[in-house]
């Protein structure tokens, strides 16, 4: 999976999801990913997670996808705990 | 079917305040993910979190991974509830919403 395609699912989760990847080993199989949607509104940590998860599920179990480091924040949670400029 | 040994994950996380199914013990941790998560918790202000280390039990591991459908190791638990691994909890803690359920 390239990182535009890893970009491309992971923004189908709502839209307006934007979200940056990072290749980690160069490898394509060893991803950091911050991700800002909508869709996590009112949602835990964890179930954020369990969301992108979800919608990479057959990557994951097919190991095509082996790490995958998560940063995810509502747009309202990257205003105030995001990465400042 | 569920595992045999579910209801006693269950038990454990149900009477501890705080618990880590971790790799290792919180004074010998053996996975650096395991070591971080405690250090995060200790913190946070929990010196001494109740602790399961999954490479003594495959049986307690496998019925973890059926429990919480999470794939990796440490799982952390505040007050019955599964919170997630070193990365979740670190975060939290930097958001200030570990504190938070550690008091609430």
């Amino acid at each position: 999976m390239t990182a535009d395609q890893l970009k491309g699912r992971i923004e189908t989760l709502h839209p307006g999801t934007l979200a940056q990847v990072t290749d980690l080993t160069g490898t394509q199989d060893h991803w950091q990913v911050t991700i800002v949607s909508q869709a996590f509104e009112g949602k835990s940590m964890i179930e954020q997670q369990r969301l992108v998860m979800a919608i990479l599920k057959s990557e994951i179990d097919s190991n095509e996808v082996h790490a995958l480091t998560m940063k995810t924040y509502t747009p309202a949670q990257y205003e105030k705990f995001g990465p400042k400029p | 079917m569920s595992h045999p040994l579910v209801p006693e994950v269950e038990k454990m996380v149900k009477n501890n305040d705080v618990v880590i199914f971790m790799k290792g013990s919180p004074e010998f941790p053996m996975c650096g993910f395991s070591a971080r998560a405690v250090s995060v918790l200790k913190a946070a202000g929990i010196e001494k979190p109740a602790s399961f280390d999954v490479l003594s039990d495959d049986d307690m591991w496998g019925a973890l991974e059926e429990f919480t459908e999470w794939p990796t190791v440490p799982q952390i638990f505040i007050k019955g509830k599964f919170i997630g691994g070193s990365d979740i909890i670190m975060e939290m803690y930097e958001r200030g919403e570990l504190q938070e359920q550690l008091k609430g």
